[in-house]
Parts: structure tokens; sequence; C-alpha cells
């Protein structure tokens, strides 16, 4: 066994010797015992893991959790992968099974070079036809695959040699590449033998024929207990992973998973609780990796009602709630005040404007402005006999939600705002949250690198998409257009500022704050490297360190 | 005999499906849908729409109604949409590990509720009594979630006794039958016990009232005028009366645990029905929650059933009015 963490501890192994002794006297069978089957000598990493891989096919299971998405990349190459260097810039594109891609003059064409080398886990060659039957699964209507948008405009993907193909684009456009890489490739010759017609009714099928290109394949699976990855050796890249296995344990309750992680069982847990932090700190044989995910916590304001109506009473709400004290509280500062859906460290973040300052007294003048002062001296303000009355919801899985809900309520109080304070469930949330049919809401939203804003503040993402508040300024639909259609992303940084800068003066959210995600791995386990694409973005060069 | 059960078992079908048709109406007009529709704002409406269609949700709620109707006659669940295999399969694989547990958390409930409980009737009034009574309050107000955090906090991560989570360990199935034994068992070890322990107050209370009433009986007087020895006055003359009342809540205690296990199960990730119903419920899985709700609701027949039975067996009495 190479790791610290594998070993049983010996009053483990005395238990399981009681046992044993005992059942050996009861049947007479004296065998030997507590000895693991034969894995000498193989790195195995342990991953205390939230969700249960849900399929191997990516196109028929649509998970809800991000991060399991992006363990398909475990199995399967992308063209080129993203990485997340976009603190100074946009995103670099790292070769995988394309070593090169060029655009035409006009953009329309797309042109891929796939390395000759590559081939899948059977030993059959990995070619364009695969890049083109895989274009050709996503965009099936009988599939249907839950990404499909990001090909709405791919044309044709067109085989030019078995180590060339070509996108073809209906109109050029800045996110284009990503578009076009967005989805592994799969192995037509083996799973093309089902229809893509009959593939919803074979969700399972898939598992049985797994054949891989990625640095990984699946070795077992137990459903809702483990499973387990296992090096692909005919990998391209012979250097890589460079672990033998990687196994994760399913553990959905959150101090399980995390009393894995601390007993030495485990060496790494996706995500832990900003009040565990200071425990991991202390353990001499555990770190920290923090990092700021590309999720935005807001309270958004339904515009549609009367009460919300008014840019200056957002921004009073805004500036009469102490964020840094929900931050300081409950996020045990893991977390700062934000103004943007950007994360701060991302290049399109305008640096330029300061958040709402927390000030109740300015809060309450402005509010006196547009008419709202307690004029019967209940401590609550009125205008026109109506008190300022509103219901707050949130998702009642999250507890940092609901604490901050709590700290909203009682700060808006302060400034004579009245707040009665809801839970639902998220599933059943969404429901008034699509139909417009609450006051206001505490959610969160994540960006993906198209740095698309447009579905949840334009207009036309109030019936289609996440426009909860029902916001429409024809001012910020323009700006939203204009960055999507610019091709050079760099060149759109001002209208990106502009558009901040708009926001954050309207408020139609009001943005919390930005929280880091704190990965935490054992001391052991290298050159992990969680990032807002995936804690396991780095997974083919986790190393273990030969400690024992 | 056999009428009343075949009476029995037919009032209980009925029943069944009354209870399913509720359960099915109410998770279709509770907020929600199967969450994987939304959780990506790039899927469009349009595309939602599709899975709808997939699904069948896009359909009247009575059509819907009569289309799983139709397919549970035919002995069709449907297919588990969160799972991606049919609902009943899923189910039936959870089966086991939550019999399993339950039996166990069972046994253990029982042997230490008996143990406690006769030990304090048979010393009634006494410190040991006293104490005993306090510890059977004590166990009965304690959460089991909390015990379970305790137990793996200390028995777990501090000294490593025993594994924090799911039944077997990583690779056991290649170890030989014994090893794979002792590796299941060993798993089993602690939500078996704390399930137990977090349930046995009760029993503690039951066997020791159940002995104290029956041992201020007459025939218990004249068992010991005959001048016969007290143990066997205990074991054979008071005893098999007083564990009348638990032989009822023992038939009840299967369904009621299978319910109870959940919260046991997502804390030590054992892979039993609660922690899939769990899952279902929050991702509105509804083939899922239908057949769970079918197969709870036929253990809860049958353990009342086999309650009544267990008891016209040890209850003259009840037999005869039968």
């Amino acid at each position: 066994m190479t790791s610290r963490a594998l070993n049983q501890s010996p009053p483990a192994r005395w238990l399981q010797l009681l046992t044993a002794a005992l059942l050996a006297a009861a049947c007479g069978a004296p065998e030997s015992v507590g000895k693991k089957p034969d894995t000498d000598g193989e790195r195995t990493v342990v991953v205390s893991h939230s969700v249960d891989m849900q399929g191997v096919n990516e196109l028929t299971t649509q998970s809800t959790a991000i991060t399991n998405a992006l363990l398909y990349h475990a199995f399967f190459l992308q063209l080129v992968e993203e990485q997340a260097d976009y603190q100074d810039g946009p995103p670099t594109f790292e070769p995988q099974l394309a070593e090169s891609y060029e655009f035409s003059e006009d953009r329309l064409r797309l042109t891929f070079h796939l390395r000759p080398d590559v081939v899948w886990s059977d030993g059959v060659p990995v070619t364009a036809e695969d890049v083109r039957w895989t274009w050709q699964g996503h965009i099936h209507p009988d599939v249907p695959w839950g990404l499909i948008e990001a090909k709405k405009h791919i044309t044709d993907v067109e085989v030019v040699d078995p180590h060339t193909a070509v996108f073809h684009f209906s109109k050029a456009y800045a996110a284009q590449l990503q578009d076009a890489v967005i989805g592994v490739i799969l192995p037509k010759h083996a799973w093309g033998v089902i229809p893509f017609e009959e593939w919803r009714e074979n969700t399972t099928w898939f598992r049985d024929h797994m054949v891989v290109n990625g640095p990984f394949a699946l070795e077992s699976w137990e459903p809702q207990q483990r499973y387990v990855l296992r090096r692909n050796k005919k990998y391209f890249d012979s250097k890589l992973p460079k672990v033998d296995r990687i196994v994760f344990e399913v553990i959905p309750e959150e101090n399980s998973r995390l009393a894995l992680l601390r007993s030495g069982k485990a060496h790494l847990v996706e995500i832990i609780a900003p009040q565990d932090a200071a425990r991991i700190e202390a353990d001499p044989d555990l770190k920290l990796l923090p990092y700021i995910p590309r999720v935005f916590f807001f309270l958004t304001w339904n515009v549609s009602r009367p009460l919300f109506a008014d840019k200056e009473v957002r921004q009073a709400l805004t500036m009469a709630i102490d964020r840094q004290e929900i931050v300081d509280s409950i996020h045990y500062g893991y977390a700062n005040v934000s103004y943007s859906p950007f994360p701060s460290n991302h290049w399109a973040y305008n640096k330029n404007l300061q958040p709402w300052p927390y000030d109740p007294g300015r809060a309450k003048e402005m509010l006196a402005r547009a008419g709202w002062t307690d004029s019967d001296g209940d401590g609550i303000l009125d205008r026109d006999g109506q008190p300022f009355s509103f219901e707050l919801v949130t998702n009642a899985e999250s507890q940092v939600r609901l604490d901050a809900l709590v700290m909203i309520q009682d700060h808006l109080k302060r400034v004579g705002v009245d707040v009665r304070t809801r839970s639902m469930e998220f599933n059943a949330l969404l429901d008034p949250l699509n139909a417009h049919d609450f006051d206001a809401a505490i959610q969160a939203l994540a960006l993906d690198t198209s740095l698309n804003t447009s579905f949840f503040l334009h207009t036309s993402a109030i019936d289609d998409g996440f426009n909860w508040g029902a916001y429409s300024n024809p001012e910020m639909d323009r700006l939203i257009d204009q960055t999507a259609a610019e091709v050079d992303p760099l060149a759109a940084k001002p209208i990106y500022d502009q558009l901040q800068a708009l926001l954050h003066e309207e408020a139609p959210l009001t943005f919390l704050y930005e929280t880091q995600r704190l990965c935490a791995a054992s001391k052991n386990l290298h050159d992990v490297d969680p990032n807002s694409i995936s804690t396991f973005f780095n997974l083919r060069r986790w190393r273990l360190e030969d400690t024992e | 005999m056999l009428r009343f059960i075949l009476r029995r078992l037919g009032a209980a079908t009925l029943l069944l499906f009354l209870v399913l048709t509720a359960t099915f109406f109410l998770i279709h007009i509770a907020p929600g849908e199967p969450v994987r529709l939304f959780d990506n704002p790039r899927i469009s409406n349009e595309q939602k729409l599709e899975l709808r269609e997939l699904y069948g949700l896009d359909k009247p709620l009575g059509q819907q109604y009569l289309r799983w109707l139709g397919s549970v006659l035919r002995g069709d669940w449907g297919a588990s949409i969160t799972f991606e295999r049919p609902a009943f399969d899923v189910l039936m694989e959870r089966m086991p590990n939550t019999v399993l547990l339950v039996l166990a958390a069972v046994l253990v409930e029982h042997a230490l509720g008996l143990a406690l409980g006769l030990a304090a009737a048979a010393r009634a009034g006494t410190t040991l009594d006293r104490w005993i009574r306090y510890l059977s309050l004590l166990l009965f107000s304690i959460p089991g979630f909390w015990l379970a955090l305790l137990a793996i906090e200390l028995l777990a991560v501090r000294w490593s006794w025993f594994p924090i989570n799911q039944m077997t360990s990583e690779g056991a199935q290649a170890l030989p039958p014994l090893q794979r034994l002792l590796d299941l068992l060993h798993h089993l070890a602690l939500p078996a016990l704390i399930l137990g322990i977090a349930r046995c107050g009760a029993v503690v209370r039951f066997a020791r009232n159940g002995l104290l009433e029956v041992l201020n009986q007459d025939y218990i007087r004249t068992a010991h005028a005959k001048g016969l020895h007290p143990a066997r006055v205990l074991w054979v003359h008071a005893l098999p009366n007083a564990l009348i009342p638990l032989v009822q809540r023992f038939g009840m205690a299967l369904p009621i645990m299978l319910s109870g296990t959940v919260v046991i199960e997502v804390i030590f990730s054992w892979p039993g029905l609660g922690n899939a119903v769990f899952q279902a419920i929050r991702q509105r899985d509804y083939p899922v929650i239908l057949a769970s709700t079918a197969l709870t609701g036929t253990m809860v027949v049958l353990g009342s059933l086999l309650a009544d039975l267990l008891h016209a067996w040890i209850d003259p009495r009840v037999r005869h009015e039968a």
C-alpha cells in the first residue's frame, strides 16, 4: 500500500480479527483475514464524493451535478480543452485530440487537425469520422442532448481525411471555438451500433460497452456506493495519468464525507463548508485548496411588482443590507462583497466599480425621497397607506442561504422594511420563480466562458430563461447583444465594463457576495488544481507521494 | 384462519391502490418537476418540451394516470429518470440491503431492550431499575442522527474502529466468501447498533412494564406458592405472557424501521431503499417514488398481518375469537 491513508488502524484490524475468530469458531473454518486483494504497488487515490455517476454517455445523461459531468473528461477526450487561465485575458485551449486548429478568413470554417497517434482503448484509431458522428449525435432530435444550443450555428462537420475535420458555421461570433469543442468525442465504431433514435431507451447499454480514448477507463461501478477509474494504458500521452486508480466513494451526507477524509481513508473532498475550514487548516496531514468559482450569489427583486419598480428603491435596499456582516459570520471570511456577475479574478471584471456601501442612513433618505416614510409610527415604512412589506424566499437545501435570509430580514427591519421569510425546496421554488410569482428571492447562478449574461438579464430571458425578476431594459439588451456579436472577446471588454456599470447602477439584482469554494485534500496528494471549471480538472496529472 | 388472511389481503390490496392513486396525484400536483429539465441555463424551452414529451409529462394528468395504471397492471413500474433503469429493479437491488440493516437493527433493539427491561423488572424499585429507566428515557429522546454523527466522530474518525460509509470495502468482491462476510459485518455494525440503540428505549419500557404487570397476577403467586423455583416462575410462567405486547410491536417494527432508516442510510451512505427514495423525491423521479410507495405499503400490510398471526399464535384467546 503506497498511501498512509489506506492502512487500517490497529483497533480496526483487531475488531475484524475478533469477529473472524468468533465466526471461525462458529463454523469451524479458520482462515486468515484482514488482507485486501492484491493491489500492492498500485497508486490509488480515494475521493470522498457527494454524487454517484449517473451514466457514462453524456448525451443521454444530464446530470444535476456539473462536476459530475466533467468526469466524462476522464473517459473521453475533447478536441481541445479550455483552461481556467482567464485572469488576464480570454482562456487558452490545450491540445487534446486535436493538436492544432485554425479558422478560415471569414471565420465560417474551423479546421481541427487530429493527433495521428490516438487510439480507442480497444486499439481502433480515433478519426475525424468519430468527430463528425459525435456532432450528429449532439444535434439529433431524438437523443436529445441538453447542450444542443451550443451547436445551433454549426451547419456541418466535414471529414476531409481521417485526421482533419472542418466545422462549418452559419455565422461568425465570439464563442465559436467553445461551441465547437463542447462535448467529448465518442466512439462511433462501438456506440454507433445503436441508432441515435434508440439511445434514450438504452442508456445503461453504454456502460457495459465502454470504449474510451481519455486518460481513464471505468474499472467498476457499484451504484450508490462507489465507482473506480483505472488508468487507460492506451492513453496517447504515456506519461499520464500519474496514478493507477481513482476510487470515488459516494457519500451524500456532508459530515460523513469530511469524516472519511479526516479519518485518513480518503485523499480529497471536493467542497467543504466554510465552518470546517479551520479544522482542515489545523490538521497536519491535510491542506485546504480554495478557489473562486464562476458562481454569483444575488438577491433578485421582482421588478414587475410596483414595490421594486424604482431603481432608487432597489439601490436603497442594497445599501440597507450589511453584506460584510453576512460574509464574516456565515462564510468565515471565505467570501467578499460583490457587485458583478463576473468573478473578481476574471479579465472581463470591471475593476473600476465600488460595491454599494452599507449605509442604512442613506438608504432611509433614499426611501423617503421615493415616498416611503413611517407616517403611522409603527416602525414600518409606508406610502399611501401601504406598508413596505414583502416576502423573501430562498431554497431550503442551502443552510448558508437560509442564514443569509434571516440576516437580511434583520438588516432591512432596521430601516423600516418588513420582510417575511420563506424557504422552499429548490425544485418547488423554480415554479414561482419561472412564473415571476414572488417578491424577492435569494439565488445563485453560474457563468460559463462565453460570458453570456443574456440568460438572466436579457428581456428575452423573462419567458425563456432565468430572468426571474422580469427585468427589461433596452439599453441592457443592446449591450448584451453587442457582446455576443463581437468576435474578438478582448475588443468587447469596454462593453462588458459598461454592462457591469449599468447593472450596478440599475440594481435589478443585489449582488450579495462572491464565495470561495473550499476543496480539502491530504498533503500527500499533489498537483491537484481545483478551479472554476472543475475540481477534477487536472485529474490525469494528480500525483500521490510515496511516503511509506 | 385462511379466510381471515384472504379477507385481510383483499382489503389491503384495495387500500394500496387508493394510497398509490393518491400518491400519484399528490406528487404530480406538488410543485417541481424532474430536476434535470432545469439544471442548465443553456437548455431552451423547446428542449424542455421535448424532454417532457419523452417522459410523457406533457399529457393531461388524467391521461398520465391511466397510462401509468395500465403499465403497473402489466407489472411495469416505468423507468427511473435519475437511475436510468427500471424503477422496480432499482428498488429490488436496494431492498435486501435495507432489510439486512433493519433486521440487524431490530435484533440489537430487542436484545438490548429486553435485557435491560427484564433486568429492571426483576429488580423493580432498586437503584438499578431507576438507572435503567433513566437510560431508556434518554435513549428514547436522543435523535438517531445525532448519535450517528457522534459515533462517526469517535469510533470511525478518532479511533478508526469502524468504516464510515458504504456496506463493503472497495475491492471486497474479490475476497473469499468468509472475508467478504466479515467485511460486510464490519460495515453493518455501526449503523445497525446506532439504529437499534436509538430505538431500544421503548422496548425497555414495554418489557419492564409487561413483566411487572404479569408478576402481580394471581397465577404467579400460585406458582410461587406451589414452591416452584423462582427462575422457573420467571422464565416459563411470567415471561411468555409479558412478551405479548412486544410481539405485536415487533410485527410493526419492520415496516416502521423501513421508513426510519432513511436518515441513517444517508449518513452512512448505506445503499438501501431510504437512500434511493430520498434522492428520488428530491429529483421528482416519479416512477421510483410510486414503486417505493407500493413496496413499503406492501411491507406495512404484511407486517401488520404477521403481527396479528404471531399474536394469535401466542395468545390463545385471540385464536378462539378468530
